[in-house]
């Protein structure tokens, strides 16, 4: 009696090891093998990445598609069919990481661009401004310069800003400057030294009596006078140059004196370095 | 007797349907044209520069499905030929995203290249430098 319960109960305990055993061999095999669940892996990683879903959602698609075929080839124990479903599955995901990366690098490349052009223009603009800024300072520069100047005129020309002195006179017939005017030229000397981004062509004119050689000889020598002084004032010799104009550009008619004291003149043709050279 | 006949009557006639199944596999015309397009688009976008690989495999495949279709295997040679057809979009995918990446990179270079100018230029015009 004794003996029969033993051997039942051994009898029971083979039984439920048995269907123990039985059941995890049952769940192993239901396992999905480790290539199949990187897919399903990869796919959860796909869907929930927003630059997938932003550039490559119908290749993800056609990935999922292909993952549910290669898990049900599996399920349904097709060999052939499982391994070609996994390769295309592999292959899709190749895909649709290499649309999403293409699309996002161009919008990328495309920002940036317009960055560019962004950039650019402001680098035109900050041109212009400086430019404009520039320009306006010579002009006051050489403005306040003819109010500290006796008899000075300035006028804006094409060749830049131009200051007339009526005020430099000469021995009749010489280049010889008077000595009332070194006072002007020192002033004007004394300006320069303290604007030295600012350069100078002294332009020299006479009146029409005379040979009109003669005058544009005689001119020159009275810029280069001027020049010289200039020079002896303290001023750089590569900041001014001088040039003879003779009789040419008149400003008034020769007829009366007053009109030939109008026309015998120097004129200063004042620059900022940047914009002269 | 009957029982015997009947058996071997099934035996037959299953074994020449599946025969017959075997061999009505229709060809894969349509998956050939499909797989060698592919694979002319991706040579043509330069794909064997940046994923020679992939490219070899299709061609591979493709030769392979040839002769498979050659020896009627049909069922075989379409299987490759959809893989050689992926491998060639798969090619193309990720070699245009390696050329897109590298095109990024030359931009940025250059941008950065720019902005470095613009500091240089922007240097020397400091406010007031001009200015007495």
């Amino acid at each position: 009696m004794t003996i029969s319960i033993k051997c039942r109960t051994m009898n029971y305990r083979t039984v439920t090891s048995m269907s123990c055993l039985l059941l995890i061999a049952g769940c192993a095999s239901n396992q999905a093998p480790p290539e199949l669940e990187k897919q399903k892996q990869t796919l959860n990683e796909m869907e929930n990445s927003p630059v997938i879903s932003q550039y490559a959602p119908i290749e993800r698609d056609e990935y999922s598609k292909l993952v549910s075929k290669t898990e049900e080839a599996w399920q349904k124990n097709k060999d052939d069919l499982y391994k070609h479903n996994l390769y295309l599955a592999e292959r899709q995901a190749d895909i649709t990481r290499g649309t999403a990366d293409t699309k996002n690098y161009q919008e990328k490349i495309r920002e940036s661009a317009q960055q560019h052009q962004v950039m650019l223009q402001q680098s035109q603009e900050d041109r212009l401004s400086s430019a404009k800024n520039r320009a306006s300072s010579a002009e006051d520069k050489i403005k306040r310069l003819a109010q500290e100047l006796e008899n000075a005129k300035t006028k804006k020309t094409d060749r830049g800003m131009v200051l007339t002195l009526s005020s430099i006179l000469f021995e009749s017939g010489t280049a010889e400057i008077k000595p009332g005017s070194e006072r002007t030229l020192e002033k004007l000397a004394t300006y320069l030294k303290e604007y030295p981004e600012l350069k100078v062509v002294i332009e020299g004119f006479t009146d029409s009596v005379g040979a009109a050689s003669y005058n544009k000889q005689l001119s020159e020598n009275r810029a280069r006078s001027v020049m010289q002084a200039l020079n002896e004032n303290g001023v750089d010799e590569s900041r001014v140059s001088a040039v003879g104009r003779g009789e040419s550009y008149p400003v008034t008619d020769n007829t009366t004196p007053a009109g030939r004291q109008q026309n015998r003149r120097v004129e200063l043709i004042i620059n900022e370095e940047s914009e002269a050279s | 007797m009957q029982i015997k006949t009947y058996i071997s009557m099934a035996v037959l006639t299953t074994l020449f349907l599946s025969f017959l199944g075997c061999a009505m596999q229709p060809a894969p015309t349509e998956e050939l044209v499909l797989a060698e397009s592919q694979i002319e688009q991706a040579k043509k976008e330069y794909s064997y520069q940046y994923e020679p690989l992939l490219i070899k495999k299709a061609e591979d495949k493709l030769a392979s499905a040839k002769s498979l279709l050659e020896n009627d295997k049909n069922g075989e040679a379409k299987y490759l030929l959809d893989e050689a057809k992926k491998d060639a979009e798969a090619a193309t995918a990720l070699s245009a995203a390696k050329k897109s990446k590298k095109l990024y990179e030359q931009s940025q270079n250059s941008q950065n290249m720019f902005k470095q100018q613009l500091d240089n230029q922007s240097e020397p015009t400091q406010p007031g430098e001009l200015s007495p």
